[in-house]
Parts: C-alpha cells; structure tokens; sequence
C-alpha cells in the first residue's frame, strides 16, 4: 500500500514538473473554436493574415501532437491562439 | 574464432564509419535545402504579407515547423517538412507576382514649359507734364490707336503700369504714377467704350527706370504708361 502511495506521488509530481509542456487535443479544440469564431466575425477578409497563420501554427501543432512533441506542440499551439485572439479582435 | 570475431569487429567498425559519414551528409544536405528555401522566402518583397496573406502564413508556419525540428535536431521530421515549406514559399512568390505585379517605372513628369512672356510695349507718346496725371492732346493720338485695336479685338485684356520720374518722393510718386494709370484706363474707357473689366491698373512710382533720372530727356522718358497684355 505504501509503495502504490509512493508511485502515486511520483506520478502526480512527474505530471506537474511536465505539466508545462501538457498540450492535449481539448487544447487544440480550444483554439479551433476561436478560429471558427474569428472566421465568423469575417477574419477571413478583415484579418486574412493573422487568421491564416494561426490555422497554419495549429496545423503545426496538431502535427506535433501527432508526433508526441508536447513541447512544441503547447509552443505552436500558443502561437495559433495567439493569431486567432488577433485576427478576431481585429475582425470586431 | 578469432579470426571471425576479428571479422565481425571489423565489419561493424566499418558500418559505423559508413552509416555515420552517409547521416552527416545528409545532414548538411538537409540543412543546405532549408537554407534555400529560407533564402527565397527573405527575399520576398515587403509587401508579400498584405498581397497574399494566405500563401504568406502557410509559408511561414512551414518555415517555423522546419526550424523546429531542425534546432532539435530531428532531421527526418525536418526532411519531411522542408518540400512542403518550400512549395509554400514558391506558391508565395507566385501569388505576390500575381496579385501584386511590381508597378513599371512612371517617367517622371516633363519639365514645366518656360513661362511666356506677355507681351510688353510702351505706348510711344504718352508722356505726362512733371507732376500732372492729365491726358496732354499730344498723347491723344496714340490712345486712339490703342482704343481702336481694343475695340478690335475684344477678347484682349491689358494692364496698364503707370511710371514716373525720381523727382518727388517714393511715397508721392507712387500715387501719381497709379493716377497716371487710372487717368489712360479712363480715357479708353470713355472714348471707346472699353470694358472697364478688361484693363487693369498698377503704379510703379520711381521704381522701374527706363533711362537715365540725372537728365532731362530721361526723366521725361521714365514719366511713361507701359501696356502690358494679359489676355489675348
């Protein structure tokens, strides 16, 4: 029972220490919704550039997900947020 | 046995050399193609964002992820990004071209034309007494001549400059030389009927010479109406 408790604990500090660099597929749908969203409010045209490229860095994540790079999968999946926040302000 | 390890030792000895000198090339072939395409991506005009936005963040996100896997050192995943970088790079170039062709060098405007000069004249004979802006009779026949070929050509407009002498001071020759002007503009316009549109007036006083003030020949010849015309 002690030793469960003790691999327990190595789990949960091994998800934390890398819990940084976590990029999970609810993270992509995140940004997706707000490309949708950004789509929506005509980014397309408004913001052409701002709302192509976080579609490409979201294709670079999803990529690196596929590859099991967390890391660069959260880096360019942050990107793309980022993008997508631009082009639908931009777009308001 | 152990000539046949000494075999095997050597055989692996030789794949390593040979599996690690074919990796290194093809490291530096990998690497040489993504400098290519890095190269005509920075060359693209400044302008390539706005032009062709799409094509320009595909091949950005495609330049980024190549650049990724390269700075960790994942040559195969690096290998198979940098064709699909440098089509986007290429479509780029070829969108910008498309949309926005560079403009052809507009000559630069020709020079102006030189100003034309209006034709100036002093109508001979229109002298004035020293002091005096009264019409003299023998200024008469001259303005006679000049009221004619007003009524004659109707679409000419003249301005009349009136001058004097340097006797008197600037402040008072300067209103006898507008009184000078005024006095001939009335003249033609009572006498032939001009339009009092089509003449100007302006006095110059002293100030533009035509002859010598120490004489009296040239004094007289500086107490004079200039016609200049404006239209015709």
């Amino acid at each position: 029972m002690k030793g469960w408790r003790g691999l327990l604990m190595l789990c949960a500090a091994l998800y934390l220490l890398g819990g940084c660099a976590v990029y999970t597929p609810r993270d992509v749908k995140g940004v997706e919704d707000l490309i949708n969203q950004a789509a929506a409010a005509g980014a397309e045209k408004k913001a052409p550039y701002e709302y192509y490229s976080a579609k490409e860095f979201l294709s670079n994540a999803k990529d690196e997900l596929g590859e099991a790079d967390d890391k660069n999968a959260k880096m360019f999946g942050e990107k793309a947020r980022a993008q997508a926040e631009k082009a639908l302000q931009m777009s308001k | 046995m152990f000539s046949s390890k000494r075999l095997l030792l050597l055989m692996l000895g030789l794949s390593l050399l040979v599996f690690g000198c074919t990796s290194a090339a093809t490291r530096q072939a990998i690497q040489s193609d993504y400098e290519n395409t890095l190269r005509v991506f920075n060359k693209l005009p400044a302008n390539a964002k706005d032009c062709a936005p799409q094509e320009y963040a595909k091949a950005e996100g495609r330049i980024a992820h190549v650049e990724e896997e390269l700075s960790e050192k994942h040559w195969s995943y690096a290998k198979k990004y940098i064709p699909e970088a440098d089509e986007a790079v290429r479509k780029t170039a070829a969108a910008v071209k498309r949309k926005c062709p560079p403009r052809a060098k507009v000559a630069p405007p020709p020079p102006p034309p030189p100003p034309v000069e209006k034709p100036t004249f002093v109508l001979e004979g229109i002298t004035f007494d020293i002091d005096k802006a009264t019409i003299r009779p023998t200024s008469e026949v001259t303005l006679k001549e000049a009221g004619s070929v007003m009524q004659k050509f109707s679409s000419v407009k003249v301005r009349i400059e009136g001058h004097t002498d340097s006797t008197g001071s600037d402040a008072y020759n300067q209103g006898l030389s507008e009184r000078r002007a005024n006095s001939v503009k009335d003249y033609l316009v009572t006498n032939f009927s001009i339009d009092a549109g089509r003449i100007d007036t302006v006095g110059f006083g002293e100030a533009k010479p035509i002859a010598d003030n120490k004489t009296k020949e040239g004094r007289a010849q500086n107490r004079r109406i200039q016609f200049v015309v404006t239209a015709q």
